[in-house]
């Protein structure tokens, strides 16, 4: 059975915590090496290979780019820190949003709320993409031709990015609420899930392991802030 | 009769339907990719004017928002996403601030159809992006031994030299203030041409 997404989001916020504890790389290898494992418990493999890999390839990056790029290492720096908290983030957004959503109506979450935490949550890659494309319009329309055509013309940069990505925003508020509409979002009643939800033993264990072993971790190399 | 007929009416409109949610959400999504896309990349200057840059980009999307939604505690429900986003990397103070300032941003947004007015929207989310500005500074006024030592295990002692530089003197302090204003009130008037110019000649608002 798979894991709750209540369960999810109490090992993310144990996560983050943990990173702001975390005093050295050894400890961030720990918080991504047990972040890693439990996307592979969670059979999300290909996630758990991403991220190790992108950590990995960071990690060797940061130690070059720190000596010249004072700036890039800094971002770097950032994202590296953020990558167990990105990981567990990746298993949150792999359940599906009904089970989600069900999972916390069941955590007494206020609907609003609910429904703003489902749309963070899924929305994330969807404007992604949009402003890819959006990108990837300017390019074929040739609107900037030179690399630095678009420094040149910062005004005219934002409106053609922009204007789509409000619009596109707009249109996509408008479907996805008529749609939520349709399906009975509004209904007072209680929700029902297709797949499996519920609290068990192995949600338990699950968050419990990962606290365990990351606390364990962050104290035997170098102590916890307690 | 009919006051009591436009009360009804006014506290009709400043329901919140759900429709109102998923268009906030949506939204703050965008200004959540921009935020964290800025933080990034102006960092060197960031804790001086990150806040401003962050606050000119949102604005038109956030002009837009407010039009399109035009409700009472939309300053106070984005500032509840901004904060729930922070807490998911590990800073559970911004929560406490920015809804505290949500709450003030609300009380200046005060009367009916607020939200449609660009000047009342520049201060009210002016002021939303000096809360922004200021998560950093207040847990170090409030709560500094607890706050530094949380931070000495997140930077490296330069790291930590070069921001208590900008969040400890008060006039960075102000300028960084000054900044997020500035930066969110050009960006409000910035929204209203960009309405003006496309959204509502398209009937989108």
């Amino acid at each position: 059975m798979p894991i709750d997404p209540r369960t999810h989001i109490a090992v993310l916020l144990a996560a983050s915590l943990f990173v702001m504890l975390a005093r050295g790389a050894v400890q961030l290898h720990i918080l991504v090496a047990l972040s890693a494992l439990y996307l592979t418990g969670n059979r999300l493999l290909r996630q758990a290979v991403y991220g190790v890999l992108a950590y990995a390839a960071m990690t060797a990056l940061m130690s070059v780019a720190a000596r010249h790029a004072v700036t890039f290492g800094i971002i770097l720096y950032t994202f590296i820190r953020m990558m167990p908290v990105v990981m567990i983030g990746a298993a949150l957004t792999g359940s599906a949003p009904g089970r989600m959503m069900c999972a916390l109506e069941r955590a007494r979450v206020p609907k609003p709320l609910l429904v703003m935490l489902c749309i963070l949550f899924r929305f994330f890659p969807v404007l992604l993409a949009e402003m890819q494309a959006i990108r990837d319009g300017i390019r074929a329309r040739g609107i900037f031709p030179r690399w630095d055509s678009a420094l040149r013309r910062p005004t005219l940069l934002y409106e053609c990015f922009f204007v789509p990505l409000v619009v596109r925003c707009l249109k996509l508020s408008s479907e996805l609420a008529a749609s939520a509409e349709l399906r009975g979002i509004e209904c007072t009643r209680r929700r029902t899930s297709i797949q499996p939800v519920g609290l068990k033993a192995i949600d338990g264990l699950a968050a419990g392991l990962y606290a365990l072993l990351a606390a364990a971790g962050l104290y035997a190399t170098g102590g916890l802030l307690l | 009769m009919q006051a009591s007929t436009q009360v009804q009416h006014t506290e009709v409109s400043n329901k919140w339907k759900m429709r109102d949610f998923i268009t906030l959400a949506i939204f703050n999504v965008v200004m959540l990719i921009v935020i964290t896309i800025v933080g990034m990349i102006a960092h060197p200057l960031g804790y001086l004017v990150g806040g401003g840059l962050t606050a000119l980009l949102n604005g038109p999307i956030y002009m837009v928002m407010s039009n399109k939604i035009g409700k009472r505690g939309i300053l106070l429900f984005s500032a509840l996403i901004l904060g729930l986003y922070f807490v998911a990397f590990g800073y559970v103070q911004y929560l406490i601030i920015l809804t505290v300032f949500g709450v003030i941003c609300e009380l200046v947004m005060w009367g009916s159809d607020t939200y449609r007015d660009p000047l009342r929207n520049a201060c009210g989310y002016g002021l939303y992006y000096v809360s922004y500005s200021l998560c950093g500074v207040l847990p170090l006024i409030f709560f500094r031994d607890q706050y530094m030592a949380v931070l000495k295990l997140s930077y490296t002692p330069s790291k930590l030299e070069n921001m208590l530089y900008y969040y400890e003197t008060p006039s960075m302090v102000i300028l960084m203030c000054i900044c997020s204003f500035v930066g969110a009130f050009a960006g409000c008037m910035a929204g209203k041409a960009l309405l003006k110019k496309h959204v509502k000649k398209a009937k989108l608002v």
